[in-house]
């Protein structure tokens, strides 16, 4: 009896003290996407609330845009979100944030302080992307885009499709991110996203109701980061080539010419479905000499040069014109990246691992040693097969008109 | 008397190890080489172990404060066991506190932390006032729970390919010294030399002829899994975040991202943590009670609530998060190693002198 | 032999503890004694006293007596009252005073159970238990016959337990047919009966049944002491018994396994347990009982056991999501929100735009709903069932959804844990969850995910401090069991011939229900036509 004694004041304090964490789900504002800018002194955070009721399929959707943007400043990350408060009814959620933007100024000026918030709250996921934008983080968030209704997702999906299909980018989450700028070399390459097309945005759910839209959101250039700052872009092309040396290539599609010097129009191209990439660090006179071995597994997908593919000595010709295109594709990359003299490749992580009593004497000069690493190349690839059909349609037409 | 059998020690033993070690990534200052420093401690807590086996056997139905009172005599032995009864006290308070901080960061920010710990002392304290079997059994359900959770995190660990063993490379960077720093005294006093606590549980094991086989499987079994505890998260982590992170497993679970739906399994980690902080702040303040027990006489049921009081009001005399690890990562480990080695190395050589004496 | 002799002498004890109160002898005149019995029963007109004078001895009245209704009154016309009235006894036989009696006894009186009884409390007892009663004037004894009889409930289909394969007969009110029931199945000496008389008024028969050499030795005096302890006015059903003997009155869970079906009550004493039961219920007790065995049906016995393990599971599942379910969803839809995938987060949060409850009020008012609706389809009359669950389901759920009171997610929260219950083949643990969710849903409201964490271990401390006469509640999983066996039917049911020992890790005197190694061996058949 005594024990029940004991706990009624207890259920008692229970009962009164309330419900301090309790948030009920239409007390929030679930983020999907947020930009952050920096102008004029302040940060510029973005945000991209979704708007349940327009998106949920018990509601009439409408025509009604599912997702709201709006921004707020402030001179620390924290302080510009707290004044959200005083222009939105609800508390923000950032848990369900897809993808972080960050406009070019701001990755100028820093990465550093936006790390860190991630590090330090708990409802930052660590598995949101990042991206860098050209313009203005905001106008990203402001796009509509086809298909999808909440744009944030959309652009997290598209990264997604890029890396398991092309592999000219890869995701980037913030937990990469923070292992690359924590790691050895303390450089990183983050994704861009830019708005194609005319000058004119996608704003209105109605413009989604015409077959095309004046401009899209897209995939471009890659952003290298090193300290915590924006350093240089990189194109598409060179963007490809560092993720062939950095082995993070997954499936991608390679066009190549049918002449060994690589010109003329590239009008065949092969479907990686395998590849693979090794460094192998030397040092040789004071200097660095990495040697990349990269392998590579892939089907035919079109065919418009002479030769029979029938034959093993034809299938090993075309073998050798897609390793040199490969291999020029790394030689471009690694170009931009030596240009810049950011270590994005992980060529750092890699002498570290194998030879750390010599990396920590180089260690603090390594952006200069970096730049004057020479690179060899060597690169296998194996086609798989060679589609369905043998020799080429014009190869069998010719024979044909005979 | 209350007994327990060898399966429910052997379970203790793991449970109470594992604890809230995984929470931490121990050894960090070793950098990639934590895992390394984390398996000499556990060498150095085997051989520990062996020592403490080694004292129990000269009296198997004694327990810690006994054992005192035998071999320093009763005012000095008796002296002992209190500050040792204290001691386990205090451990079981951190480990309450554990709880309040691990609340107020993963899972209930605005909660006051006083209600947090509340509840979960308020758990241990019924536990105690139930005695050891009941406990014991309690651990026993709880085992499937943490052996089936564990598993399941290391597998979507793996389905993810989050860990990454380049990440380990190079090992011993910067030579063996760093390693045996980090080991010694800090990994050995926390979790491995906890075994200490065992004084006070093997008296009631009923088989007493085995106590020293289960304990030391039992022990080689679990500083196996912490060790590989340690390398997964290092694996994933990388040494540089793993040191950045207070909480490294939250971070390395948060990381699981498959189909869209297993996300956020954090939330199941703390869980996990709650009952690892739970059975350790249970079997502390019970092993508390019986040294107090033991050495002031006064009986079992009188002196839970007492105790139990001590332990909830004396958490919140740090003041904050910074100044609770501060003392346990830094003052604390000062003076364990007087419990853990210092005491048990006098008893071992004091009871070495009086077997020659009765022999002689 | 021996089962005879125990039988005799606990018939002699329950009489000592009847008799203890008081003892008056019989008169040795006919008329006071039958005086007394009339007005001991305050001239109930029930009691029928049929006296007269038979040819073979015409100077002693002889009357029998006994209540209309509970006695077989076909059998005391043709065995009781047809021989005494003609009466034809050998002339040795024919002497004064309590030879009579015994003459009638040995001679006259054609019935199996006749006993001589010397106190008036004694016949009174008798007859309240449906036995007739034959006094002689000028003898301070009577006689009794045991006529028992009466309409009563003919054994049917078991109502609450029900199996798809399987016997299907059920218990009925009277626990001798009860106890007959059981004899059929378990057909050897080693199944002891005893009778305890339990009730200062009632007097009801409560019997305790085991297997002698199987059960526990400790456990059934056990059973006894505690018995014996009870001292109370009326017993009318098992549950009575239930509360006076389990081992903590402070608990939801059920210490005691209930069944109205023999095959369980048959199950159970192969495994070493003791049933008790009791005049006037069909629900028969079985203790030690653990935490496990209500998880188990008959059926999973008499199915392959591989259909019958993955019932057993979805049993188990079935039960934690009845507890845990709503609080769950609120702790995932007022706390930890980020768990839920970003698209289902979405969904809810449009569902819930409009509601005007907090999540926890929502739930809470939906489950206590649920739980009058059920009350009412229980206790209304059978004729308006289908009315009270089409207003419940289909008029308050599909409206209040409408309306936008909660929301639908809740709803179907709250009737997949509704009937996730139903699934528990024993209704008292099934019970239990209906209390213990509005506990959970209460902490998980205010502290989340770690509420529930907290009542799921005061909930298992709790569990783990339960015994069932002295059986650790929840064995074998905590403590452990010493012996392999008991594994084998707990989680999985393993298929008979790997079943060798029996469930409960007790000192059981016999602990094999079967030889080791008596796998069947693979039947071949020869495909040859």
């Amino acid at each position: 009896m005594n024990k029940w004694r004991l706990l009624l004041p207890l259920l008692a304090c229970l009962l009164m003290t309330g419900c301090w964490n309790r948030v009920e789900l239409n007390d929030i504002a679930v983020i999907s996407a947020t930009g952050i800018d920096w102008k004029d002194g302040n940060w510029v955070l973005s945000y991209q609330v979704v708007i349940p009721q327009a998106i949920s399929s018990q509601s009439a959707a409408g025509n009604s845009a599912a997702v709201n943007v709006f921004s707020t400043k402030g001179e620390s990350f924290r302080s510009a979100v707290s004044k959200a408060s005083q222009e939105t009814s609800r508390r923000l959620y950032f848990s369900h944030t897809q993808i972080v933007i960050i406009g070019q100024e701001a990755a100028r000026k820093g990465l550093g302080p936006f790390l860190d918030t991630y590090l330090r709250n708990h409802d930052s996921r660590e598995t949101v992307s990042v991206y860098l934008s050209k313009g203005s983080a905001r106008r990203m968030l402001e796009q509509l885009i086809p298909l999808e209704k909440i744009p944030g997702a959309a652009i997290q999906r598209m990264i997604t499709n890029e890396e398991m299909n092309s592999s000219t980018f890869r995701q980037m989450t913030v937990h990469q991110v923070l292992l690359d700028l924590l790691g050895t070399t303390h450089a990183t390459g983050l994704p861009g996203l830019t708005v194609s097309g005319a000058n004119e945005n996608v704003e209105r759910a109605e413009q989604l109701t015409h077959t095309s839209t004046p401009s899209k959101v897209r995939l471009s250039e890659l952003a290298l980061i090193a300290g915590d700052k924006l350093v240089g872009w990189i194109n598409n092309e060179e963007s490809q080539g560092v993720m062939w040396l950095s082995n993070h290539v997954k499936k991608t599609t390679i066009p190549f010419a049918c002449n060994e010097d690589g010109n003329g129009p590239k009008s065949s191209s092969i479907r990686i479905t395998h590849a693979k990439t090794e460094q192998h660090p030397r040092q040789s006179n004071g200097k660095w000499v990495m040697q990349i071995e990269a392998s590579a597994v892939g089907t035919l997908m079109e065919y418009n040069c002479e030769g029979d593919l029938s034959k093993p000595k034809q299938v090993e010709k075309v073998e050798k014109l897609i390793e040199g295109e490969i291999s020029s594709i790394m030689e471009q990359g690694w170009k931009a990246v030596r240009r810049q003299k950011a270590d994005v490749v992980g060529f750092g992580n890699t002498i570290h691992k194998k030879y750390p009593k010599e990396w920590s004497q180089i260690s603090d000069s390594w952006p200069e040693m970096f730049s004057d690493t020479e690179v060899k190349l060597s690169v296998k690839v194996k086609i798989n097969s060679t589609g369905m059909s043998g020799s080429g349609f014009k190869k069998e037409q010719k024979k044909g008109g005979k | 008397m209350q007994q327990i059998g060898k399966n429910q020690l052997s379970i203790l033993i793991i449970i109470f190890l594992i604890g809230s070690t995984p929470l931490f990534e121990l050894g960090i200052k070793a950098k990639q080489d934590a895992w390394l420093a984390m398996s000499a401690a556990a060498v150095a807590g085997l051989l520990l172990t062996f020592m403490y086996v080694r004292i129990q056997k000269r009296a198997p139905e004694a327990e810690l404060a006994e054992l005192y009172t035998m071999h320093f005599g009763r005012w000095i032995g008796g002296f002992i066991g209190g500050l040792h009864a204290l001691w386990f006290a205090y451990e079981s308070m951190r480990n309450v506190r554990d709880v309040g901080e691990l609340t107020m960061m993963a899972l209930l920010t605005f909660t006051p932390k006083w209600i947090v710990m509340l509840l979960i002392i308020s758990a241990a304290a019924y536990t105690v006032s139930k005695g050891l079997e009941v406990f014991v059994r309690v651990v026993q359900l709880l085992f499937p729970i943490v052996a089936l959770s564990y598993a399941f995190l290391i597998l979507l660990l793996f389905i993810a390919r989050l860990p990454k063993l380049m990440q380990l490379l190079p090992i011993l960077e910067n030579g063996i010294g760093p390693v045996m720093k980090s080991a010694f005294p800090d990994l050995l006093s926390f979790p491995f030399g906890q075994m200490v606590i065992f004084f006070v549980f093997w008296k009631h094991v009923s088989e007493k002829k085995v106590i020293g086989r289960v304990s030391y499987w039992a022990y080689i079994g679990v500083s196996i899994f912490l060790i590989l505890m340690n390398v997964l998260v290092l694996c994933v982590l990388g040494p540089e975040l793993a040191a950045l992170s207070a909480l490294p497993l939250l971070e390395v679970v948060q990381m699981i991202r498959l189909a869209n739906i297993l996300e956020r399994l954090d939330v199941i980690v703390t869980l996990l943590l709650f009952i690892g902080l739970y059975v350790k702040m249970t079997a502390l303040y019970m092993a508390a009670v019986f040294t107090l027990k033991a050495v002031t006489g006064i009986a079992y049921r009188f002196c839970v609530l007492p105790v139990g009081l001590v332990i909830y009001a004396s958490s919140f005399l740090e003041t904050n998060n910074t100044y609770h690890l501060w003392i346990g990562l830094d003052i604390t480990l000062k003076i364990v190693p007087l419990f853990q080695i210092v005491l048990p190395l006098l008893m071992l050589v004091v009871g070495l002198r009086k077997k020659y004496k009765s022999a002689g | 032999m021996r089962q005879n002799r125990s039988n005799m002498e606990t018939k002699g004890a329950v009489m000592n503890i009847q008799n203890a109160g008081e003892f008056t002898p019989f008169s040795p005149s006919l008329h006071a004694n039958v005086e007394t019995i009339r007005n001991r029963f305050g001239g109930s007109t029930d009691i029928v006293i049929r006296m007269f004078r038979s040819d073979a001895a015409p100077d002693r009245e002889v009357a029998i007596i006994y209540i209309d209704g509970i006695v077989d009154s076909e059998t005391v016309n043709e065995s009781v009252m047809e021989p005494l009235m003609s009466m034809k006894l050998p002339p040795h036989a024919y002497v004064k005073g309590a030879k009579l009696l015994e003459a009638l006894r040995s001679c006259v009186v054609s019935i199996g159970s006749v006993q001589v009884i010397e106190g008036l409390e004694q016949a009174l007892q008798y007859l309240t238990d449906g036995l007739c009663v034959i006094m002689a004037d000028g003898s301070a004894a009577a006689l009794t016959a045991d006529v028992n009889g009466g309409e009563q409930r003919s054994v049917t289909i078991p109502q609450t337990q029900t199996v798809i394969r399987g016997p299907q007969h059920g218990f009925v009110e009277n626990v001798r047919t009860n106890i007959s029931l059981i004899r059929r199945i378990i057909r050897s000496s080693d199944l002891h009966v005893q009778m305890h008389k339990i009730g200062r008024q009632t007097h009801t028969n409560v019997a305790v049944l085991y297997l002698h050499g199987i059960a526990d030795e400790g456990i059934v005096k056990e059973v006894y002491r505690r018995l014996a302890d009870i001292d109370i006015d009326g017993v009318l059903e098992s549950g009575y018994i239930e509360e006076f003997i389990q081992d903590e009155t402070f608990t939801l869970f059920p210490t005691l396994l209930n069944s109205e079906r023999p095959d369980t009550v048959a199950a159970a004493l192969l495994e070493g347990r003791v049933a008790v039961m009791v005049d006037g219920s069909p629900m028969a007790l079985m203790a030690p009982t653990t935490f496990f065995t209500f998880f188990q049906s008959p059926e999973d016995y008499y199915q392959r056991f591989d259909i019958a393990t993955f019932v057993r599971m979805i049993r188990y599942g079935a039960y934690v999501i009845s507890i845990v379910l709503p609080a769950l969803y609120i702790a995932v839809t007022t706390f930890h929100q980020e768990m839920l995938p970003t698209t289902l987060l979405i969904s809810l949060s449009a569902q819930r735009e409009g509601i005007p409850f907090p999540g926890l009020v929502e739930a809470l008012l939906m489950e206590l709903t649920f739980e009058v609706l059920r009350e009412a389809g229980l206790r209304m009359p059978r004729a308006i069932g289908p009315a009270i669950s089409i207003v419940g389901a289909l008029v308050l759920g599909q409206s209040a959804v409408q309306a936008g009171i909660v929301s639908a997610g809740m709803v179907i929260i709250v009737s997949f844990t509704a009937i996730s219950n139903f699934v528990m083949p024993e209704f008292n643990m099934a019970a239990t969850s209906r209390i213990i969710r509005f506990l959970f849903m209460i902490m998980a409201g205010m502290f989340g995910f770690f509420g529930i964490f907290i009542s799921v271990l005061f909930m298992l401390i709790h569990l783990a401090s339960l015994r069932s006469f002295g059986v650790p509640y929840m064995s074998p999983m905590a403590p452990g069991p010493t012996k392999q066996g008991p594994w084998r039917d707990v989680f999985i049911r393993m298929p008979w011939w790997a079943i060798v020992l029996r469930p409960l890790d007790l000192n059981l005197r016999n602990p094999k229900r079967r030889p080791n190694g008596k796998k069947p061996p693979a039947q071949r058949h020869s495909d040859k036509a």
